[in-house]
């Protein structure tokens, strides 16, 4: 069997309680990918460190908690799966995350993945958000639109902070919990500003799951 | 933008191009770039969308997307002539038979010991394949060999274009009089190349991955001569039209690797200082072992370098090494392509993962230059495999079939 991530040839271990799972890394791409527990770290944004980062303290002292959960740290190995997943292309690449995000418990009526702009859209023709929350359990809305495309990853925390919000809710979503879901929590202000724009729109609670958190 | 003999994706153009192009379909029931079978996956265009997995480092192919060429031919090739050479007897007779296959059109397998000269021996075929009006491509697994050959060209060659072609090489998607490249640059060449030399044939990683002979054999126009060029040919490449040279050019023979079974570490350290006044190649066989020695000779004292496959100053490190008479720890990357005058070699742990062909390789760093023609090749071991005494066996059947 190849590993899915480096294309090495791998002997699966097969034990009762792994039968009918697919084994789709070799074991030493798998102990890379470091797990995000929920108990140790950072409670709204999971970052490692104290139980309350400050920059959650701030989007607390705003009014603006959102409590994300991501499934990842985001290391060397991730970022080589994201290299391959989202610039590259590799959508199939995404498998090798099945088990854990149908893991994930959604008891929100909606899953809302983080649009993109049309221009990266059609440049990339496919959103990577989209298919994270595809493939979990659960009812997945396109309820979002972006406008503006300016380029993402590139920019300081600054220029992130300062941007206007670029998204736009295009179905009513009155009186609905929504999932938001991304690809990576780095300052947060991505579903910050997603969030911000739901409530507007009527949402009842809004909280949010990523694959990565960047540390 | 010169497409022809090209085939690339159609969002590569990126200059404009006034000729009739001609596109296909980039994926159908298999990727038309690299041959493999495709995967679904989520596309925009909305259709059943197929996509390419194997050749994804060299852009997404999508069934959505397309190839594209130009259909019309090449420029002739500028007849060229090489630099005076002075080959051995032994070598003139390669020589004579590269040009004898090139003319008929065939195949030949050329197997020459470790330092018998391979890369002088080509000129001749290559001045004839250039004044016959035939492209030539020197294709090779490794980026290092490219490297080497290129400057090598370039000497000899005054007048033609030659164009080197690996990943990162400025020169994307060239092609001149004499193309030099490695075998996965080749996804982008359509029937251009007249003439190949395939060098170092049994190389990881074209060993064992059927793409890359794929890749070769598109780029290669029909009724093309194929030379094959190897220290280690594969039985499977025995089977071709062959001519063995077991001779190096300096006519020394072969230095044959001692065993040390076992050893100890003391062992190591002894054997470092015996040379200390020569540069030392110190072989592991994993890269996880290349820090537990380098601690080891650090705390006895004994400065070393480390370099692995992927290690980023590679290049910088090696090169740093041919000047000075220093101690390089390595894994089987410098197994091949790299000339180091004087250099003393030890394999720490030969039993484990040596192939024998590694082995023949590694013993074949030492003792490659005239000023310099022997020197120390140790296998150090715990244990004996079957790869080690193969390698001696075929090291001293080499030397008693070239001196005869």
């Amino acid at each position: 069997m190849n590993c899915h991530l480096c294309g090495q040839d791998f002997l699966p271990v097969w034990t009762l309680s792994n039968v009918w799972t697919r084994q789709t890394l070799c074991p030493t791409c798998k102990i890379e990918f470091v797990k995000r527990g929920e108990c140790e770290g950072c409670e709204d944004c999971g970052k490692p460190g104290p139980p309350l980062c400050p920059d959650c303290q701030n989007w607390r002292n705003q009014g603006r908690r959102l409590v994300t959960h991501p499934l990842f740290l985001y290391q060397t190995q991730a970022k080589a799966f994201m290299k391959r997943y989202k610039f590259l292309g590799d959508t199939a690449l995404l498998d090798v995350f099945k088990t854990e995000l149908k893991k994930v418990k959604v008891k929100q009526d909606w899953i809302v993945p983080i649009p993109l702009s049309p221009e990266r859209l059609g440049e990339r023709r496919f959103n990577q958000a989209e298919l994270i929350a595809r493939m979990m359990r659960g009812r997945v809305r396109l309820v979002l639109e972006r406008t503006d495309g300016a380029a993402f990853s590139h920019q300081t925390r600054h220029e992130r902070l300062e941007r206007d919000n670029p998204y736009h809710v295009i179905q009513p979503v009155t009186g609905k919990t929504i999932l938001l879901v991304d690809d990576v929590y780095t300052t947060g202000i991505t579903l910050h500003q997603a969030a911000s724009r739901l409530y507007e729109a009527g949402a009842k609670e809004i909280s949010a799951v990523t694959l990565f958190r960047s540390v | 933008m010169d497409l022809r003999g090209r085939l690339i994706p159609d969002y590569r153009i990126d200059t404009l191009v006034d000729a009739p192009l001609e596109y296909r379909p980039a994926v159908t029931w298999r990727c038309e770039r690299c041959g493999k079978l495709p995967t679904r996956g989520p596309c925009t265009c909305g259709k059943r969308c197929y996509y390419c997995r194997h050749c994804l480092i060299f852009g997404k192919l999508r069934t959505c997307d397309r190839l594209v060429t130009d259909p019309r031919p090449l420029d002739p090739v500028r007849p060229d002539y090489h630099t005076e050479l002075n080959l051995t007897s032994d070598q003139q007779r390669i020589a004579d038979a590269i040009i004898r296959t090139i003319d008929q059109q065939a195949k030949l397998l050329v197997h020459a010991v470790c330092g018998a000269g391979k890369t002088p021996m080509l000129f001749p075929g290559i001045e004839r394949a250039l004044c016959t009006n035939r492209r030539v491509l020197i294709t090779t697994p490794r980026a290092d060999v490219v490297r080497e050959l290129t400057g090598h060209l370039t000497q000899a060659f005054q007048q033609a274009t030659i164009v080197s072609l690996f990943g990162g090489s400025a020169e994307r998607l060239g092609l001149g009089d004499i193309t030099i490249s490695t075998t996965h640059q080749l996804i982008h060449y359509r029937a251009c190349f007249d003439v190949v030399f395939i060098d170092e044939v049994d190389a990881f990683p074209y060993r064992t991955d059927r793409t890359l002979h794929r890749y070769v054999r598109q780029a290669t126009a029909p009724g093309a001569s194929l030379i094959l060029l190897s220290a280690t040919p594969s039985l499977r490449d025995q089977r071709l039209p062959t001519v063995r040279l077991m001779r190096r050019y300096h006519g020394f023979p072969l230095p044959i690797p001692r065993l040390r079974i076992p050893y100890t570490k003391q062992n190591i350290v002894d054997w470092l200082r015996t040379h200390a006044t020569q540069p030392r190649l110190l072989f592991v066989p994993q890269v996880a072992a290349l820090e537990t020695w380098q601690t080891f000779l650090h705390q006895q004292g004994i400065g070393c370098e480390t370099v692995h496959a992927a290690d980023p100053d590679r290049v910088t490190k090696v090169a740093r090494f041919r000047q000075t008479t220093g101690i390089l720890l390595t894994t089987t990357i410098l197994e091949r392509g790299v000339t180091l005058a004087g250099v003393q070699v030890a394999v720490l742990d030969a039993d484990q993962s040596f192939s024998s062909a590694a082995l023949i390789q590694i013993s074949g760093r030492v003792g490659r230059s005239a000023d310099f023609p022997e020197g120390d090749v140790v296998f150090f071991a715990n244990d004996r495999s079957d790869a080690m005494y193969e390698a001696i066996d075929h090291i001293k059947r080499a030397n008693r079939e070239g001196f005869r």
